[in-house]
Parts: structure tokens; sequence; C-alpha cells
């Protein structure tokens, strides 16, 4: 299974170690995201999920880092992983990037080569990602990964004195497969 | 009362979600044999390990969590029962933190004569029961693309489709779409965020 997937602006790799996984997930929920409300992992949970698969694990839950090819910095991570199981004929990926490093394409790319992650490594047919309604950014970043529409999922998250819905995307493997991204992608 | 009345009553299937013909109930040890050929026949399980009796005996009679393995505080597996006794199906009920949120997956016997009726009935008790009991926002149920039946009680019931996922699992041995039914708590409906559409939606 390769591990480090390279693009033109990041590249998603293992976390380096314990300590940069557990900083990154600190500094990412310190404080509520707009979007998805507050988040809080206990530091003992993040050290045994990470102790016991280093967050790579084939045929679940993975989460890599996303590094800037520019500077070497973190800027976030990226999640993917089975639905259904070990057997699961899909997936899913989702994009966390720090606020300050928004507008530069960054969660753009690193969906993309996730996508090749998951299809590249795993027999899936499927990949889909969602994100809630009022996210404009993130529901336009999906299609331009060549995501399409598929539904929403009714008032199912609630941030703000408000429920909203989660919308749903997906890419099939054909679609994927005409991605100028496979051109692209360097793995290592 | 007759004597006969006094056993008849004796032998009725109680539980907590009680409809016209099927109750809905914890699982009973008595219900495991046919419980796991249900739960091995029902094509929208996870499948992690095939389901076996051995495997869900261990899993009924854990004693490593506070919670049986059938009865968690996020996971719980409801006995489908006809009144007059027999197991007929299972609810699988799945919750989101305590937030008044039901994921559920209802899997009936594909040979009962009458299917239909006992499937509605058993929607329609398990929403009064969680209505009277839990104060549920959100209820939703996982259908199979082309799955009988269920679409209907469901429609039934109160609930819309939410959304179908494309290829979303295995079924016989091709891809097969995974719909979810929702109802929907007025304390959603009155409260929820018209967030307009997004990209693609309009497409």
């Amino acid at each position: 299974m390769y591990t480090i997937w390279t693009g033109e602006r990041v590249r998603l790799r293992p976390f380096a170690d314990e300590h940069e996984w557990l900083e990154m997930q600190e500094e990412m929920h310190r404080e509520p995201n707009d979007f998805w409300g507050a988040w809080w992992h206990p530091r003992a949970k993040l050290k045994k999920e990470f102790e016991e698969t280093g967050m790579l694990e084939a045929g679940k839950e993975c989460v890599f880092a996303i590094e800037r090819l520019d500077t070497g910095e973190a800027v976030g991570f990226e999640e993917c992983g089975p639905c259904y199981g070990p057997s699961a004929i899909s997936g899913w990926v989702g994009t966390f990037i720090k606020r300050e490093q928004w507008s530069r394409g960054f969660g753009f790319e690193a969906k993309l080569l996730a996508m090749c992650f998951m299809f590249e490594n795993f027999p899936y047919v499927r990949v889909g990602a969602d994100t809630v309604a009022n996210h404009k950014r993130a529901a336009r970043g999906l299609q331009l990964c060549g995501m399409t529409f598929e539904g929403r999922t009714h008032g199912v998250h609630y941030t703000d004195g408000k429920y909203h819905d989660i919308v749903c995307y997906r890419i099939l493997r054909e679609e994927w497969e005409q991605l100028p991204i496979r051109q692209i992608v360097k793995r290592g | 009362m007759q004597p006969n009345e006094t056993s008849q009553q004796a032998e009725m299937e109680r539980g907590f979600a009680m409809g016209k013909h099927v109750v809905l109930r914890p699982v009973l040890e008595k219900d495991l044999p046919e419980l796991a050929k249900l739960l091995a026949a029902d094509p929208c399980d996870e499948k992690p390990q095939p389901w076996t009796l051995a495997r869900l005996k261990k899993l009924y009679e854990d004693k490593e969590k506070d919670d049986s393995g059938l009865w968690s505080k996020a996971k719980r597996y409801f006995a489908v029962v006809r009144k007059t006794g027999g197991l007929v199906g299972f609810l699988k009920e799945s919750e989101d933190w305590g937030a008044g949120f039901f994921w559920n997956r209802l899997q009936l016997a594909e040979t009962l004569d009458d299917r239909d009726q006992l499937g509605r009935d058993a929607i329609a008790a398990y929403v009064a029961y969680k209505r009277k009991w839990h104060n549920p926002r959100r209820i939703s149920f996982d259908v199979l693309q082309g799955e009988a039946g269920l679409p209907d009680w469901l429609a039934a019931a109160g609930f819309v489709l939410d959304v179908t996922l494309t290829h979303q699992l295995q079924h016989a041995g091709r891809p097969a779409a995974l719909s979810l039914y929702a109802w929907l708590s007025d304390e959603i409906r009155n409260n929820l965020a018209d967030d307009g559409p997004v990209a693609g939606e309009e497409d």
C-alpha cells in the first residue's frame, strides 16, 4: 500500500510521529468549527489510536497529514475509510484544512489525492463525501473534484442554533479514471 | 375470565413497542437461533465477520462491557415477534451521542404470508414507542435498492425519501444503491435552516 501521494501543491503522508498527530488534532479542534461545531477527542484516546496503527490501517479509517510542498508545513489532515466494513465496495473521504490556509487549493488537491489512495488501493466502485449545506465552499470544492451531488440528509446536523441538512456527493471509479490527477500524482 | 383465557394471555408476547400484530422487544435467549439466520440474510449488514449462532451468543453473553453487545448505548437490536409468539424479524437501532437521531434497519423474514401487514405494523409500533418514551428528533431507515415492502411501510408511517446513494454496497454480487428514508420531528421542521441550493444541486 502506497502511503505517500504527491500532487502539485500538497502531499498526503503519514503523520511523522505521535507528537505531530496530537498537535494537529488539538490545534484543529480547540475551538468550534464554524460549520461542524465543537468536537474534542481526549489526548489519551488519540494516543491510543496512534500507537495501534499510526492512523493507517488497510480496510479501516486512515488519516493522512496534508503537507504543503513549498514550505513543508502540515496544513491539515485527510480522513478516509470504508463504508460498511472491510468488505465494502464504497468509501468516504473528508478534508480539514487550517483556517489560515484556506483558498489556496490545498483541500481540493488533498481530496483528489485521497481518491487516488482509495481507488488504487481498494476495490471500491464509489467514493463519497459530504458537508453541511451552509458550507458552500466545501460543496463547491467537492463538485470541482469531479463529484456529483446525490441528495440531502435532512435536518441531521445542529449548529449555530439551527438544524442543517448534510449534502452528499460521490464519484464512481469510471469517473475518477477520467480525472487529470491520475497523470499528476506521484506515489511513494 | 375463563382459565384458558388466562393461559392464552400468558403466552402473548409483551414488549417495548406494541403493534396490532407484532411486538418489538429486546432480544431474548430463545430468539438467538432464528435471529442469527435473519442477521446473516440482511443485505445491509456490515458483516465484518459472518453472522453465526456462536457469534451471536458470544455477543449476547458479553460480560466485557456494561451493556450486552445486543443492547448498548450506541446500538440496540430489537426482536420483532408476533403477538402470538414467534420471531419474524429484527430492528437494529443506532443512536448518535444521545442527540435523538436514530438510524435503523428493519429486516423481516422473506417467507411470511402476511409480511406486508407485519412490516407496516412494526414500523408504526416502533415510531409510536420512540415518540412516547424517547423524544426522537429524527428517525431514519436504510433501504436497499429494489427492496420490496419497506419503502411503502415507511411512507405509511410518514417517512420520506432523504437520499439515494449509488453503488453504496454489494448485494447479490452487484453494486446496489442504498436509500435513506427519514421522519423529522416538529422541533427539526420548525428550526430547519434555509441554506439554499449547493453546487450541483440546481443542475
